[in-house]
């Protein structure tokens, strides 16, 4: 037993002179294992404290990541008109979110601006979505989705002491929005009530309509006007100084004026309670005396943009923040062969929609009680001022998709 | 057999006591502290989301110019401490109220932009309230229509 020492302390203890030895030994081993404890409850703790303040600090920013990528997507999708300027101004957007820098939904607790966002568009949500480049690379496009990705760089505090945990992080979110066609009848109070005549009837061909071309709303006695785009058509047997409809709202001076400036028709309370294809409008002839043209110059006096008399010139104000979108109205689209009926109790058939850009208001009230009113045609109705769709049988929305 | 003293035993004792008071003030530190930060960062989470969702809503409600957008500001508000526009009685955050929420329409008139913004709202915590100061907050295009019911 004794000689060479043995390796198990138990049989040391036995020899007499080293029990103080043993003790000090035993002290030290304690200490050993406390500084073995103390790293692995240390990581425990930070791992603790990280799940707390790591973990809690990714949640907040990646919902503002969330956020910023669904106002950008929302703000861009009403931008895609079917032109390069509209894929370029919703690039500004997608990337800057609404209202460009001024306030920006920021990340970091609201302290920091997103500067890596991407932008990608689709002609449909389940399409390929090509590059901003690639989208830019025609100077027309029938895109109406965009994608938004947003991604952003957290350094993690507690966490990366771990083994295996990589810091900083990459987050990122994505959200997609889209033009997406209404069901057929239209009944959120949207229209104006003016129609325009169709020159042709396919609303997949926009009516006959060209874009950036001055359409009538309202013809002038004996059915004459001077907007570019009818120059030469005839709209048949139509009753005179046609285009206003009751959309609802009646007949009468005052709720024709009221309806032109704020809309609120078709709503559920109202006959006809929607407005769709195959709708028989109500379209009263006469010059309805100057309220009509009044509130027609007022409500495109509701916008500051006064100047710009071009879509392309107009919708660069909507960019920069200039206009508000007021010039821009939606309006039924009849079939000029299915008016019938004699007197106040003419009618008319509804075939689609599409936008307009009013005149500026001292150009509309020019028209005076007898003239023709003019409209520069957009494209397809669209509630939100422009659309990438060709399909004037429906309004488009733009919604986020994802 | 190792001879270990009475008074050695009560200067273990004392280390010991000495000791755990120590360790267990770290604990206590440490476990309030996760406690406080976790729900400042759950908190915040939840109220990102409810100002989010509110503008959302705001960037689709019709606004009614007759009333100043008054009905409109009362909706959204209702969307961003409710999660319902008309209302409810259980804050989607502890203590948040319709008056820690701003509804700014850009510009008023007509507006092109929403911001919903929550305001002087505090976090309650076990020893140090934390009171945010305008965030989070949210801007949004707006797209809905403007409408005139007094009209």
């Amino acid at each position: 037993m004794g000689g060479r020492p043995m390796p198990d302390d138990t049989r040391r203890l036995h020899h007499p002179g080293a029990r103080q030895i043993a003790a000090g030994q035993s002290r030290n081993a304690e200490r050993g294992f406390s500084v073995v404890m103390v790293a692995v409850m240390a990581n425990v703790m930070l791992a603790g404290v990280g799940l707390a303040v790591d973990i809690g600090r990714t949640f907040v920013v990646h919902s503002e990541l969330q956020a910023f990528s669904d106002a950008a997507a929302l703000a861009a999708v009403r931008d895609l008109d079917g032109t390069r300027t509209g894929i370029q101004n919703a690039h500004t957007l997608a990337t800057q979110g609404p209202l460009g820098t001024s306030s920006p939904n920021g990340i970091n607790f609201a302290s920091t601006q997103v500067t890596t966002a991407t932008d990608t568009y689709a002609t449909g949500f389940a399409a390929t979505y090509d590059s901003y480049a690639t989208a830019t690379t025609s100077s027309t496009n029938q895109y109406r989705f965009v994608k938004v990705v947003a991604s952003a760089s957290l350094p993690l505090y507690f966490l990366r002491v771990l083994p295996g945990v990589t810091s900083p992080v990459t987050l990122q979110s994505s959200a997609t929005a889209g033009q997406q066609a209404q069901t057929p009848n239209f009944s959120n109070g949207g229209l104006v009530p003016f129609s325009a005549d169709a020159h042709n009837t396919t609303a997949a061909n926009e009516f006959g309509f060209t874009r950036g071309s001055d359409y009538t709303l309202r013809w002038g006695n004996g059915n004459t006007t001077t907007c570019g785009g009818d120059s030469g058509f005839n709209p048949g047997n139509v009753p005179s100084q046609h285009g206003p409809v009751d959309l609802g709202q009646g007949t009468g001076e005052s709720n024709l004026g009221s309806a032109i400036q704020y809309g609120g028709y078709p709503n559920a309370s109202s006959t006809p309670s929607s407005v769709g294809v195959g709708t028989s409008l109500l379209t009263p002839p006469g010059n309805r005396g100057n309220a009509l043209v009044d509130s027609l110059a007022s409500r495109s006096n509701q916008d500051p943009d006064q100047t710009d008399t071009t879509w392309d010139t107009y919708k660069a104000a909507l960019a920069a923040g200039t206009a508000n979108g007021r010039r821009v109205v939606t309006a039924p689209i009849l079939d000029p062969a299915t008016y019938s009926g004699t007197g106040s109790n003419v009618n008319g058939t509804v075939i689609g929609f599409a936008n307009f850009l009013l005149a500026p208001a001292t150009t509309v009230s020019a028209a005076g009680n007898s003239g023709p009113i003019c409209a520069t045609y957009i494209g397809p109705g669209s509630l939100d001022g422009s659309s990438g769709g060709t399909n004037g049988a429906s309004i488009y929305v733009s919604m986020l998709f994802q | 057999m190792v001879v270990i003293s009475v008074r050695d035993k009560r200067r273990e004792r004392g280390h010991a006591v000495v000791e755990l008071a120590f360790v267990w003030s770290f604990l206590w530190l440490l476990a309030t502290g996760v406690y406080q930060f976790g729900n400042a960062f759950y908190v915040y989470s939840r109220l990102e989301t409810a100002a989010s969702n509110a503008a959302m809503l705001a960037s689709r409600l019709n606004y009614d110019v007759s009333d100043s957008g008054a009905s409109f500001k009362t909706k959204v508000k209702n969307m961003a401490v409710y999660g319902d526009p008309n209302g409810g009685t259980t804050p989607l955050a502890p203590n948040l109220t319709t008056a820690n929420v701003d509804v700014n329409p850009i510009p008023s008139s007509f507006p092109t932009g929403v911001t919903v913004t929550i305001q002087n709202y505090t976090i309650t915590n076990l020893f140090h309230d934390i009171t945010l100061t305008n965030k989070p907050r949210v801007t949004v295009a707006y797209m809905g229509s403007v409408v005139c019911s007094g009209c």
